[in-house]
């Protein structure tokens, strides 16, 4: 009898054991094959692109019509972003894989670019037309590669999830990461390197700095510069000491204020090597409640970034967060408004202070430069608007294009009903260049 | 009286058993539902979860060095182009894979880096990359030339 009482006992704990066992193995059988599933979808829709990328090339070398050919290089930027999708998707993230990324966004980029010329009737030069065999010529060899890759993939000789294949089997299958990764360094050493006019292009990654001139400066000037600029901010008395050295766009010397036996330091600032200029400052304390009026605030970035001797500079926007309000600061040149030198000044409210600086668009892109003479009247921007549409204001202004290129426009501020926005009208020929949607939000003017 | 004992251990084993895959089961839901993420300012938020999940305890600077990182990579041909393809990009964070992203709220610090970065601040130098120096990393990684380090983390291109 109590025997058989604990029979039947053990049977249900082993079946609940086996139960429990069975359930969770289950459930995560199940989650590891959605996964697998997911990154199957990715490599599918990547060879999908890759191909319809190769054939889409071709014709587009054999068609003597330009609309076609216009059509042809938008479907290959399509499918290149395609491609960049499917790779995302994929479990690469922890690899090296920034080659072939780079290669389809290249790639749909300089399309779109080639495309954008023949719309606009812009030359396409031969040298042009040599990058896109090139690219081609990688196009191809990768899809060979994936084919050979897909029919491994198909032979059941390489999955994603690199696990046996059983509970007890010892046979291991290849990972598809390390196949694809081969891909990538082959890629790296093919591909080629281009500089055109598109926020992809090499040049736009790592921009030539212009605007640091001097002489190069030991760590005993540095700490003297930063003391100074940190004596205008702050009444504490903070102890400077150097921190590191930043090997950036433009080297500096970091150095941290912090006010006795404490650990975290108060003011952080990178003095640049070349120089001593300021390139940015940050004030980490915490703010209280705001007390002081945003004019007043604006007043005071004013008064400091003229004591930074950086003069004539107007403020263009300001964007209120927390307890702070940002300042964006940008230099005239004559009456042209130099928009990619900007600087910003951020304003605690609690005091008036100011908390953070930053001048890296300044100093990476300031230059004597030589505006050209607009061909352009104000008269004839203003005829350019279509009815219906109010121009408030129209102002000269330098500006950057994706690829970094300068453009000098007419700003015009328009409104469309109670919308505002500004549109910037090329100063030379006459080619909108941007248009800019103008929000006023509770935290300040935005543009997107 | 000895199989009662048993009897009584048996039991207890199983209540115990039967207790914790209900409650594991439980669990696993509550979370699916805490994965709900409010879409309003969603990149803010987005960030800030992953400076919260993988610069808990770094200097503030390094914080906004990690939101900085990010917003860097949607603009580098190298890595997708938005914020959540970055963040989720499978592999590439490790708190997305551990949970950690979830299951950290972020702090008021956390949103406040977030939102410095997205303003533009980028004490990197336009970096792509992080890692902890100190612990183990792919060796590729450290092919790429080093730009600063801030707290625990350094920063390369």
């Amino acid at each position: 009898m109590k025997r058989s009482y604990i029979w039947l006992v053990s049977l249900m704990l082993l079946g609940v054991l086996v139960f429990g066992f069975w359930s969770v193995y289950a459930r995560a059988s199940s989650a590891e094959n959605a996964l697998e599933a997911a990154y199957q979808r990715g490599f599918y829709n990547l060879l999908e692109h890759v191909n319809n990328i190769n054939l889409l090339i071709s014709k587009s070398e054999v068609t003597s019509s330009d609309e076609q050919r216009i059509m042809l290089l938008t479907t290959i930027w399509h499918q290149s972003e395609g491609a960049r999708n499917s790779l995302a998707s994929m479990p690469l993230g922890n690899r090296d894989m920034t080659n072939i990324q780079k290669f389809f966004a290249q790639l749909g980029d300089f399309s779109y670019r080639i495309a954008e010329k023949l719309v606009k009737k812009q030359d396409v030069t031969d040298d042009d037309w040599a990058k896109m065999r090139e690219f081609r010529k990688n196009v191809q060899s990768l899809n060979q590669e994936l084919r050979r890759l897909q029919d491994d993939v198909s032979a059941g000789k390489i999955r994603w999830q690199d696990r046996p294949d059983g509970l007890f089997s010892t046979r291991t299958v290849k990972g598809m990461g390390d196949s694809l990764e081969t891909l990538d360094q082959k890629l790296k050493k093919q591909a080629p390197t281009i500089t055109y006019d598109g926020p992809f292009s090499d040049h736009v990654e790592s921009p030539t700095v212009k605007g640091v001139t001097g002489k190069r400066i030991n760590e005993r000037e540095a700490l003297e510069i930063a003391d100074r600029v940190v004596n205008k901010i702050t009444k504490k008395n903070l102890k400077a000491e150097i921190a590191g050295r930043t090997k950036g766009n433009i080297p500096a010397y970091t150095i941290e204020f912090r006010g006795e036996e404490k650990q975290v330091p108060d003011i952080i600032m990178d003095v640049s090597e070349i120089g001593g200029h300021v390139i940015w400052f940050l004030n980490t304390r915490e703010i209280e409640r705001s007390k002081v009026a945003i004019k007043q605030a604006v007043d005071n970035a004013k008064v400091f970034l003229e004591s930074m001797n950086y003069k004539d500079f107007e403020a263009t926007g300001s964007l209120r967060e927390n307890n702070t309000i940002t300042v964006s600061f940008v230099p005239k040149d004559g009456d042209v408004l130099l928009y990619p030198d900007f600087i910003k000044v951020e304003v605690a409210l609690d005091t008036g202070e100011i908390v953070g600086f930053n001048a890296l668009a300044y100093l990476t892109f300031h230059t004597e430069r030589n505006l050209p003479k607009p061909r352009l009247t104000e008269e004839e921007v203003r005829e350019k608007f279509r009815e219906g549409l109010r121009v408030e204001r129209i102002r000269m202004a330098l500006i950057p294009d994706e690829a970094l290129n300068e453009k000098l426009c007419y700003e015009a501020d328009v409104r469309l009903n109670s919308d505002r926005f500004l549109v910037y009208i090329n100063a030379e020929n006459g080619n909108e260049e941007q248009i800019l949607k103008v929000v006023e939000t509770d935290k300040g003017t935005m543009t997107m | 009286m000895k199989s009662k004992k048993v009897l009584f251990f048996i039991a207890v084993v199983l209540i115990t058993i039967v207790t914790g895959v209900f409650i594991t089961h439980q669990q696993l839901q509550a979370g699916t539902e805490r994965y709900a993420v409010s879409s309003w300012e969603g990149d803010h938020m987005l960030l800030a979860r992953l400076v919260a999940g993988e610069a808990e305890g770094e200097p503030y600077l390094g914080q906004v060095g990690v939101a900085a990182v990010i917003i860097n990579r949607t603009k580098n041909p190298k890595f997708p182009s938005t914020i959540a393809d970055v963040v989720f990009q499978p592999g590439a964070f490790e708190s997305v894979g551990n949970g950690l992203v979830w299951s950290r709220y972020p702090s008021r610090t956390h949103f406040e880096a977030a939102r410095q970065a997205l303003d533009g601040w980028d004490p990197t130098y336009g970096c792509t990359f992080f890692w902890n120096p100190y612990k183990p990393v792919s060796s590729w990684i450290w092919s790429r030339p080093i730009v600063t380090q801030i707290g625990n983390h350094v920063f390369a291109k």
